[in-house]
């Protein structure tokens, strides 16, 4: 399958200061992540692949397209919504989606039914017809969600989608953007969010300081967690003694050890507690978190 | 795969919303209410005449009408009075004329002030229009929206200069051709209509002249500053850019030879000049003492600035004599530094 981006020693710079350094990353379509701290580079990355801002050095390619050269035909293939409270003022909310619409080439009649069914789907009522000055910041974070969608991309980028939304709303989000991964459609997702990362992306991509650090696949990192729970039945001294005798020194949290180990020792826990007769409520690995991961990540030297 | 949209969709999709929302605004309805009533006014006032000379023709036999003049002593003093209160005719331009005569004279001079008065009207339309064209864009943080989908700078620019264009065109285009259609209308022989053609041409060559340079002078200064400093140098600014556009339709339209190298030699720097103008529209004074006073003001005004500029009419410029390309050149080295100019804001803003 041909990559949906790819980037070769991609390098950006705003006067001295660095924001991309040899950035080479590849991503299939699907669900990506981009993380990373403040003024990590991931806007720019995001310009660059929108053919918003040209590369000082290196190559990217998006649809196996240059976004400089063929800037017109990348972006009609791409949804964005961009991380700045923008809007088009004196329009109203479904005007806005509709103006998006026409602006990607749709028919004014055509543009406007999908606008409204977006915004049915984004759950905008009567306020759609309100101006986008007068809607709330989260309202128009949705109307631009909406825009980023009313043309149908085969890719949508998101830079920090959930900043304007409140919990209910976040969590429709992400149901939302599930199932337009269902449909096919790929996703971009820039955010500080990581739950929003986990839920949605197969990888993430973290950058600091302009640097790619790490291409994580996600679905297999958390698997490969080797940290695990167990609670006993009966006598936790019991139990403490049979952890140790098999090498194992668990960290007791109530009546629950925490410990690390590999997937074959979790025999030798059972068949150790069988022989002492303790008994074993729970054993269970423990899936950690991006927020767990990460750190792991931004320690290790490049 | 999605295809990305033909050339001409994006502009014309930011030209009619940008339309739409200025059609909405108060001022702009006046503006073009203003517009169009010297425009329905000078055709109420042809039709008038030109059913006065239809019956005339009508009711009087072929072999008196050869003889004898016709002279219903209201309607040709009408004319004069009419001619003379519109400025630019002298007293022995109307003695002894008949009406025949007279009417082409009037049309003529009802043209020109037409055009004069226009001009006021686009000024008021650009400073009404020329802050709200890119600026909320900058405000509102929405370039980012037109940029990431298939619109380049060019389609922005050509959407936004549509929207001035169109403007300008319901506000000078459409009531011109309306006054030279009701003016070949009341002209006694069809001979007119063949000597007068040359202005349906020029009347589009002087909207095209006036909404290009101020449409590119609206987006370089819209483009540079917050609301009220656009507005402020629009004052400024527009005028002046405007004014090259109104000394252009003065060397294209003017009755007078003699108009043409005044006009030029004073009508590209100063306001005055057309102040001065208007004044003489309202109190009759006479015109070419008043043009001699805004000469003779302009030039201390001007020469301190660029020495000679005051008298470019004399003086050959960009390569010619004549004062029509002389003000043409001028007012496109205008357009096409205020169109760098907006092109460096607008790559400045996007980023």
């Amino acid at each position: 399958m041909a990559p949906l981006i790819s980037t070769q020693s991609l390098s950006k710079s705003y006067g001295k200061v660095t924001a991309l350094a040899d950035v080479t990353l590849s991503a299939l379509p699907g669900s990506l992540g981009l993380v990373g701290p403040n003024g990590a580079g991931k806007t720019t990355l995001i310009r660059i692949l929108m053919g918003l801002a040209h590369p000082d050095r290196g190559e990217v390619r998006l649809f196996g397209l240059d976004p400089a050269k063929d800037a017109k035909r990348v972006r009609a293939r791409v949804g964005f919504v961009p991380e700045d409270d923008a809007y088009w003022e004196g329009l109203s909310a479904v005007g806005a989606v509709q103006f998006a619409g026409r602006l990607s080439g749709l028919a004014a009649s055509d543009a406007l039914k999908r606008a409204h069914r977006l915004l049915d789907e984004a759950g905008l009522e009567e306020e759609r017809y309100r101006l986008m000055e007068t809607l709330s910041m989260g309202m128009r974070q949705k109307v631009r969600l909406a825009q980023g969608l009313v043309h149908t991309p085969e890719l949508l980028i998101l830079d920090e989608p959930s900043r304007f939304l409140d919990p209910q709303a976040r969590t429709a989000f992400t149901e939302w953007a599930g199932r337009l991964q269902k449909q096919g459609t790929s996703i971009l997702i820039s955010t500080h969010e990581l739950g929003d990362i986990e839920k949605l992306c197969d990888r993430a991509i973290l950058l600091v300081e302009g640097r790619l650090k790490a291409q994580i696949d996600l679905p297999d990192l958390l698997k490969r967690s080797d940290q695990w729970e167990l609670q006993p039945i009966g006598e936790m001294e019991k139990a403490t003694a049979a952890m140790r005798s098999i090498g194992i020194t668990p960290e007791i949290d109530n009546d629950t050890f925490l410990f690390m180990m590999g997937d074959n020792d979790c025999t030798k826990i059972v068949f150790e507690f069988n022989k002492r007769k303790i008994g074993i409520r729970r054993l269970s690995r423990i899936t950690p978190s991006l927020v767990d991961i990460l750190p792991q990540f931004l320690s290790r030297p490049r | 795969m999605t295809l990305p949209p033909a050339g001409w969709q994006a502009p014309w999709a930011i030209t009619q919303i940008g339309l739409q929302r200025f059609l909405r605004k108060k001022i702009v309805i006046i503006l073009l209410f203003v517009a169009w009533t010297p425009a329905l006014l000078f055709g109420v006032g042809f039709f008038a005449m030109g059913t006065i000379v239809a019956e005339r023709s009508i009711t009087q036999d072929e072999q008196i009408r050869s003889k004898l003049v016709p002279r219903p002593a209201l309607p040709i003093d009408t004319v004069k009075l009419f001619s003379q209160l519109l400025g630019r005719v002298s007293t022995q331009d109307i003695v002894g004329k008949q009406l025949e005569e007279l009417l082409p004279l009037f049309w003529r001079v009802s043209f020109y002030q037409f055009v004069w008065l226009e001009s006021w009207v686009l000024l008021f339309l650009a400073l009404a229009v020329g802050p709200f064209l890119v600026t909320p864009d900058i405000r509102s943080r929405s370039l980012s929206l037109y940029f990431s989908r298939p619109v380049s700078g060019l389609d922005y620019a050509l959407g936004k200069a549509g929207i001035i264009f169109t403007l300008f065109g319901m506000a000078f285009l459409l009531p011109s051709i309306l006054m030279y259609l009701s003016s070949i209308y009341f002209m006694p022989t069809n001979t007119y209509i063949r000597l007068t053609i040359y202005l349906i041409p020029r009347i589009f060559t002087i909207y095209m002249i006036l909404s290009t340079v101020s449409t590119y002078v609206l987006l370089a200064i819209g483009s540079s500053c917050k609301t009220f400093w656009t507005f402020t140098s629009f004052l400024i600014f527009i005028t002046l850019g405007v004014e090259i556009s109104i000394s252009f339709v003065n060397s294209i339209i003017s009755i007078y030879p003699s108009d043409i190298k005044i006009a030029n030699s004073y009508n590209l720097i100063s306001i005055c000049s057309i102040l001065n103008d208007f004044n003489c529209y309202l109190t009759g004074i006479n015109q070419e003492l008043s043009r001699l006073n805004a000469l003779f003001r302009h030039e201390w005004v001007a020469d301190p600035i660029s020495g000679q500029m005051g008298r470019l009419g004399d003086m050959p410029l960009f390569g010619s004599k004549n004062p029509f390309w002389q003000t043409a050149a001028a007012a496109f080295l205008f357009a096409a530094g205020s169109g760098a100019l907006f092109w460096r804001n607008l790559c400045r803003a996007s980023r």
